[in-house]
């Protein structure tokens, strides 16, 4: 029953991808350091001296077990470096060093790896072990050493390897040299969308608040498109589904106060951090059920309640994360201000409205990310409304919304997005901001 | 040396050089050779550094030397552009430095982040390199945390000769597969370019894209929204005033706004379930402020504790107000955050000494102990009086918890414990106070019996007599001072014994002086009628030094203790002509000096009256 479930739901089995890729990696790590111990002691033991028994038993299970998942194991270390089917193996500082001597044992019988596609058997671990051994005098061939041949295991010649090491690293660093950056802002866009609907998927999990900081290098790639070419990418509203609103608005709103933080002078590193401010500042809705949000009738008072609270609900999400940082701080009080009006209006005795300033200044980040945020709604298609234009979006945010935004900075936002309100009609006054 | 060999191996016909066994062009071993010096230099400076982390204006001078190094080569050649291994950086495929070591590697945070290439550019200026450096070797101090990762310190730190490259795949959460994320991205990328290329007006009406700028070819595009104007948008006084802003929201109203965030939050949405969490960001807003100096802030906490708790609040909230607020009290007491206000105590004047008095008053009596333990770290005098203050209102009910450190091996430790009982004056304070007679320390000792002595009682004079008739001299001449605090009677009649003891003339002439001294400062009859017996005696031809001694004994016990009948005493004495002219001048030099005491330097230089 349980394995139904998993094949009828896309998200368990990317989680259990998710989980398949950390136990290999784990397994390679622990077949490198068995590895190591059995290099090492070889020269002063048998390989079938009964102190190997558990260590190959080990190291059996583990490349079996790699094999019967990934229907191979392809170990090639050089250096400090080591991978396992292809991909890197991630070493702790501490056991650099083991790697390294090992590596170097490898060298010195001219070994760069090995490679299994069949299960392998306790004899022929002994044999593959045996060519690091005292008594051996000669190199390994790719059949492993004389009088201990392998059936199963192919050796891996260490020049060989080593130039098919480097040749993929080059390869690796050359495509990140050579991106297009152009195009790329399109993938990082796509990126930070994939992020969000990760993000938010692990949040209406339920558990344990999914590390924010992963968005960072996606953040920063969007700073740097922006300074580079000056973009005129301002994000994309989607109409696919109802249900990706909120990762398309999150990263728009990111976007656009990236755009527009630029044009108010931030330095890279505040962009950055108002971006990261702008992508979360809405994941508090994620604990809103759908059928409240998009709910096409008005919301009962409960509803309205619901989603009144919903800055505090931010907060109280990214509070899960249980860390206090000066990030994490500034992201909850942007998160929390850009729900909070800039001003009260207040209706004078002659009929005209007075808007009156809070007491409490409203940080800069929570100003941006509010008018980003309106603006990106706005135009944005919703269940119970269709899209405004931008026009129509500016003329209602400097008109009937205005008393929730800076003006000052209002002004600047119409400027930089070159949009100029239409003029309106309304109770007989026409109402003209720019 | 060997690698000068390697190079000098140098070949005219092929213009190879062998460098580290390889054959290499004769241009890269000589660059090889370059580059390895920059880095012998550098690992030179940043051992320097390490060595004098404390003195941060010398790291410039520490770099001179690589920098000049690196400034040259780049000069020369324009970039270094060097592969980052997990241990060593190649150059041109060769090593040209390797690091092993566990603290400030120079490599292996690089690597550990994704970053596989590193370049130095013409034009690196030597605050550049250093900003560089100090990245790998950065802890946060002051305010609070910040676990940004390397990549966006390095990232943030803006550093325009410096380049470099991280190979790191994109991953939205831990575990993920790289290989996966990259085909869930290829799909909503498709997904994009499918939107921006159909021609459903609905959804390219709202599509804000620049088709230049994306290299896309769009057709039937209705609108494109959002084309940044070029031009002025904000001016340069508006940027200005951002900047003010965000600078001022960072250092003053970060904190206190997460405080209202914080408490609106635990009013209006919190429950049992998200209790934890909320309760964890007061602790570590708690310990934010504690770095930051904000003691201002944590009053602030408190007193919304209190004012929440009187509000009618839903019934399931108003326990979890309470039990956060008593954990917070509690949490404030605990020893590392007392540490942190040592350490604050120990860098020199306290910014805000009533804000750290307040915090300090709000603790419970259960850290009386780790605050004691405190008070003997703290160094600077006026903040360890500061604690000792603080100390004297938590310690009211518990004395005893400050008497028990009173046989402390510190003297400054007994002091300050001695203050606090002295303030908080217990009803058994000299009983406290009497337990230091035995200390090992001799000082202490004595301002012990200083101590009991300016508080003379039926209690304490046991214990003076008994320092009287000790063995220890400097603790009986300390007892004789203080014996005319006590009933003239009783002290005049151990004075005296003592006085006439018959091993009197061996002792200490300090003590000898002590108890003369005490002796003429009894109101008593039997003492004056000793002191004027001494000084009347007329010495015959046997006795004369040991009459003379006696009276010089006299005229200093009566130096020791200046009061108006002793002045008159000394004076009597320098103008009786058939005392000694050594007698006569030792009585008016010690009358002078008297004077001197009494009245102030200026008086005593006018004649005197007499």
């Amino acid at each position: 029953m349980a394995e139904e479930k998993q094949i009828d739901t896309s998200a368990p089995q990317m989680q259990a991808q998710s989980g398949h890729s950390a136990k290999i990696s784990k397994l390679g790590l622990n077949a490198v350091s068995t590895l190591y111990m059995l290099v090492r002691n070889v020269r002063l033991h048998d390989p079938t001296n009964a102190v190997f028994e558990k260590p190959f038993a080990a190291l059996r299970d583990a490349i079996n077990t790699i094999v019967a998942a990934e229907g191979a194991f392809n170990l090639q270390a050089v250096g400090t470096i080591v991978y396992l089917n292809g991909k890197q193996l991630r070493m702790d500082f501490s056991s650099l060093d083991h790697v390294k001597f090992l590596t170097e044992e490898f060298k010195r019988k001219d070994v760069g790896g090995f490679g299994v596609s069949r299960p392998v058997q306790l004899k022929e671990l002994q044999d593959f072990i045996w060519i690091f051994s005292r008594e051996n005098q000669g190199n390994a061939d790719e059949d492993g050493a004389q009088g201990h041949k392998l059936a199963n295991i192919k050796v891996g010649k260490f020049a060989k390897i080593k130039e098919q090491i480097e040749k993929d690293e080059e390869n690796e660093i050359e495509r990140e040299r050579k991106v297009d950056r152009k195009k790329y802002a399109l993938t990082v866009y796509a990126r930070a969308i994939y992020f969000m609907t990760k993000f938010l998927e692990r949040l209406r999990e339920g558990g344990t608040l999914p590390n924010m900081n992963k968005a960072a290098r996606v953040m920063q790639d969007l700073v740097d498109i922006c300074f580079e070419q000056k973009t005129h990418f301002l994000g994309m509203s989607t109409t696919r589904s109802v249900d990706d609103y909120l990762q398309y608005h999150s990263v728009n709103t990111a976007l656009l106060a990236i755009v527009f933080g630029s044009e108010l002078g931030l330095s890279r590193g505040q962009l950055h951090e108002l971006a990261m401010c702008a992508l979360f500042h809405d994941i508090g809705m994620a604990e809103i059920p759908p059928e409240v949000l998009n709910k096409r009738s008005g919301l009962t008072k409960e509803e309205r309640r619901l989603v009144d609270m919903f800055p505090l609900l931010t907060v109280r999400t990214m509070l899960k994360g249980r860390l206090m940082d000066s990030s994490t701080v500034k992201r909850m009080v942007a998160a929390y201000e850009s729900k909070v009006d800039y001003s009260l209006p207040m209706k004078e005795p002659n009929g005209n409205i007075k808007l009156m300033l809070p007491k409490v200044e409203l940080g800069v980040y929570g100003k941006i990310i509010a008018i980003c945020a309106t603006y990106d709604a706005l135009t944005s298609a919703r269940p119970f409304r269709e899209a405004y234009g931008p026009e129509v979006a500016m003329t209602l945010m400097v008109g009937d919304m205005k008393y929730k935004f800076d003006p000052i900075l209002l002004k600047v936002f119409m400027k930089v997005m070159a949009i100029q309100p239409v003029k309106m009609m309304k109770k007989g006054t026409v109402i003209e901001v720019g | 040396m060997a690698q000068q060999q390697d190079v000098s191996r140098l070949s005219n016909r092929t213009r190879t050089a062998m460098v580290d066994g390889k054959e290499v062009d004769a241009d890269k071993a000589a660059q090889i050779h370059e580059v390895k010096e920059v880095f012998a230099k550098l690992q030179k400076a940043m051992k320097q550094i390490a060595l004098y982390r404390h003195n941060t204006e010398r790291y410039r001078e520490y770099l001179e030397d690589t920098f000049s190094a690196l400034a040259d080569f780049l000069q020369r050649h324009g970039q270094l552009s060097l592969r980052v291994n997990p241990t060593s950086y190649a150059f041109h495929g060769t090593e040209v430095m390797t690091d092993d070591s566990k603290d400030n590697n120079l490599c292996y945070p690089f690597f550990a982040n994704g970053i596989r290439m590193l370049m130095f550019n013409d034009g690196l200026t030597p605050d550049e390199l250093l900003r560089f450096l100090m990245l790998l070797m950065s802890s946060d101090g002051g305010g609070m945390r910040n676990n940004e990762d390397f990549v966006t310190k390095l990232w943030k730190a803006e550093l325009s000769a410096i380049q470099y490259v991280v190979v790191e795949g994109f991953k939205a959460v831990d575990d993920e597969n790289a290989d996966d994320v990259q085909m869930e991205v290829d799909k909503v990328v498709a997904y994009l370019y499918r939107q921006l290329q159909g021609n459903s007006d609905d959804v390219m009406r709202f599509a804000r894209v620049d088709s230049a700028d994306l290299d896309l070819k769009l057709q039937d595009v209705d609108q494109v929204r959002g084309a940044i104007i070029s031009g002025i948008t904000a001016t340069p006084q508006d940027k200005e005033r951002i900047q003010r802003a965000l600078a001022d929201e960072e250092t003053n109203r970060l904190l206190p706004k997460m405080v209202v965030i914080l408490f609106q939050l635990m009013e209006l949405c919190t429950d049992e379930k998200n209790f934890e969490d909320v309760a964890e960001a007061y602790f570590q807003l708690l310990d934010a402020m504690l770095l930051a100096e904000r003691y201002d802030v944590i009053q602030q906490i408190l007193e919304r504790f209190k004012v929440t708790l009187t509000k009618n609040l839903r019934p399931e909230v108003k326990p979890l107000v309470q039990h956060a607020y008593e954990r917070f009290i509690l949490k404030m007491g605990e020893p590392q955050r007392i540490n942190q206000i040592v350490q604050v105590f120990n860098a020199g004047p306290v910014k805000d000494p009533a804000g750290v008095k307040a915090y300090m008053m709000q603790l419970s009596a259960d850290s009386l102990p780790p605050l004691l333990d405190a008070l003997e770290r703290i160094e600077v005098a006026n903040n360890r009086r500061l604690m000792c203050d603080v100390l004297v209102d938590l310690a009211r009910d518990y004395p005893d918890q400050v008497a028990n450190r009173l046989q402390h091996p510190s003297s400054q430790v007994v002091k300050d414990m001695m203050y606090i009982l002295d303030q908080i004056n217990p009803p058994n304070k000299l009983k406290y106070i009497a337990t230091l007679l035995e200390h090992t320390n001799v000082v202490l000792r004595l301002e012990t019996i200083n101590t009991l002595g300016r508080n003379p009682s039926e209690e304490t004079l046991p214990l003076i007599i008994k320092c009287l008739k000790g063995n220890d001299s400097q603790m009986r001449a300390a007892a004789a001072r203080v014996m005319h605090f006590y009933e003239p009677e009783r002290a005049a009649q151990e004075l005296l014994h003592q006085a006439n003891h018959p091993d009197f003339g061996k002792r200490d002439r300090n003590e000898q002086r002590a108890i003369f001294g005490g002796i003429a400062q009894v109101a008593h009859s039997k003492c004056q009628a000793f002191i004027q017996g001494i000084l009347q005696q007329k010495p015959n031809m046997l006795n004369k030094r040991k009459v003379e001694d006696a009276k010089l004994l006299v005229i200093e016990g009566l130096a020791g203790s200046p009061s108006l009948p002793n002045f008159q005493a000394l004076a009597t004495v320098a103008q009786d002509a058939t005392q000694s002219p050594e007698i006569q001048t030792a009585a008016r030099n010690a009358a002078l000096e008297m004077k001197t005491r009494l009245l102030g330097a200026q008086a005593a230089q006018r004649p005197a009256a007499g």
